[in-house]
């Protein structure tokens, strides 16, 4: 059903006001290469640091599924990070104890 | 298709070629011996149960399953775990995670700091050049139920990942999830249409995190709701600070299936409510946008897709709803299930009294649990010589 103007619109335009200043509009979005690359970081990131699985379990885990087997991946147990890279895109996670990891901005 | 929250089907179109190369080594790890847990098959009762053929189909087919625990009143009568897996391992629950958050929020509601009926923006204020000022007809119910209206494509259709709002969601560039999902175009009248979005679980979370004001979101999770049901749980944030209620937990198995054993039980833990007995009912009645017993889910995914509650998927719509309505023929029709990608399932299944937590890694083909949920039925209704639907 598609959205029809109403009176539940007009009142959720009071509410809206009543809510104060309107948030900042979301980030830039990622391009098909930075989506790439940030999910094999991200996964790869949370499969070692979290599951506590090996290097190499991880690195498949998080390629395999992309079809590219040429995106770098460096797993870094001093930074607690994994950086892939690829066609110009690099994207790394975080592992921090207790909150697991976060995928950096671009 | 159902559960996706992860993207890969678009990426595998990008790729043009999937090249999973993980095998699905059969042999079995030794568990960690706790207490009540037995790959004998017999439980405190003396009953004895043959997994054969649930151990065929998840251990010896292509199915790369990682953890399999079956509770069977209350007791652990069933555990295997793959190649490189122990008892002791957490595992990523993908959208499984839905059904976790759902439950915070039943506790917070249960503790008056939220309600269904709230409008988000109590909680969340709209994104400049958001889905306009009717985001805030979207109540807390619409976005447990899947129906908030906003915008949202996670279903892997047409080749470009970024068209597809939960890739940018989970591996993008937004800081607040919730934020990016709250920016979204309106598609529908909220309430009223069932449009599978990690989005509206994430805005969700942004709402529950609202909700707590002081309170850290971890540490109350914690104290409701996995301390006291013994679970060691992970949910990890967004850069915003707020816990992804979409797809990012993580547990063992049988810290999975004492989830399901929460919600069997009524959300009681021994003599302790954690989850409110009224937020188990609510969590698995269809929600009203597919609650019609022909309304049964449009689904991609194995099986036809029965219904879906509030962050649970529903075996059916009711009791009398017939099998070709069913998500899964083999599933008793009562049966409830959280569902995440890469083959994570949580079959709750009161009727028998069981509960099957199963992770895995199916990461070239989707899983299709019918089969493993027919075997384990079998193996309990022909050890305790019951079977009535």
């Amino acid at each position: 059903m598609r959205r029809t103007f109403g009176l539940a619109t007009l009142g959720s335009v009071i509410l809206l006001l009543a809510s104060g200043a309107l948030a900042a509009p979301p980030d830039p979005p990622a391009n098909e290469f930075q989506l790439l690359t940030g999910y094999v970081a991200k996964e790869g990131c949370s499969c070692v640091f979290v599951e506590g699985q090996t290097d190499a379990y991880c690195t498949n885990y998080a390629i395999a599924p992309t079809g590219y087997n040429n995106i770098t991946v460096a797993i870094d147990h001093t930074a607690n990070t994994v950086t892939a890279t690829f066609s110009g895109s690099t994207r790394t996670a975080t592992f921090t104890a207790g909150k697991g990891c976060v995928l950096a901005g671009l | 298709m159902k559960q996706p929250s992860i993207p890969l089907t678009l990426l595998l179109a990008l790729a043009g070629t999937a090249a999973c190369s993980k095998s699905n080594d059969t042999t079995s790890s030794a568990n960690d011996a706790g207490p009540k847990s037995t790959d004998a098959g017999v439980n405190d009762a003396g009953v004895s149960y043959d997994w054969t053929a649930l151990d065929a189909e998840e251990f010896a087919g292509s199915w790369v399953t990682e953890g399999l625990v079956v509770m069977v009143g209350g007791q652990v009568v069933h555990e295997k775990y793959g190649t490189g897996w122990t008892a002791t391992m957490p595992h990523i629950l993908y959208s499984a995670s839905k059904s976790i958050g759902s439950a915070l929020v039943g506790i917070a509601i249960n503790d008056g700091l939220m309600q269904t009926s709230d409008s988000i923006c109590k909680y969340v204020t709209p994104p400049d050049g958001g889905s306009d000022a009717t985001l805030c007809d979207t109540t807390i119910a619409d976005l447990l139920h899947m129906s908030s209206g906003i915008q949202w494509n996670e279903a892997y259709t047409n080749g470009d990942p970024t068209a597809e709002n939960d890739l940018e969601l989970l591996y993008g560039n937004q800081a607040d999830m919730g934020a990016y999902t709250a920016s979204q175009p309106r598609a529908w009248d909220s309430g009223t249409t069932f449009d599978y979005s990690s989005g509206d679980a994430d805005l969700l979370a942004d709402a529950f995190k609202a909700a707590l004001k002081a309170q850290d979101a971890i540490a109350y999770a914690q104290a409701k709701l996995f301390g006291p049901a013994g679970m060691s749980v992970l949910c990890e944030e967004d850069r915003s600070g707020t816990v992804i209620f979409s797809t990012d937990c993580f547990t063992t198995p049988r810290d999975f299936a004492k989830f399901g054993q929460l919600f069997l039980d009524n959300g009681m833990v021994g003599s302790t409510q954690v989850v409110p007995a009224s937020w188990v009912t609510y969590s698995i009645t269809p929600a009203p946008s597919v609650a019609a017993p022909t309304s049964r889910i449009d689904d991609a995914g194995p099986g036809p897709g029965g219904s879906y509650g509030a962050q649970w998927w529903l075996n059916s719509t009711s009791p009398t709803a017939t099998p070709d309505t069913w998500e899964y023929p083999h599933e008793p029709v009562d049966g409830y299930n959280a569902e995440g990608h890469y083959g994570q399932k949580l079959i709750v299944i009161p009727s028998r009294n069981m509960v099957i937590a199963r992770t895995g890694a199916d990461l070239a083909t989707t899983y299709d649990p019918d089969a493993m949920i027919g075997a384990a039925v079998a193996a309990v209704d022909k050890a305790t010589g019951k079977g009535a639907q």
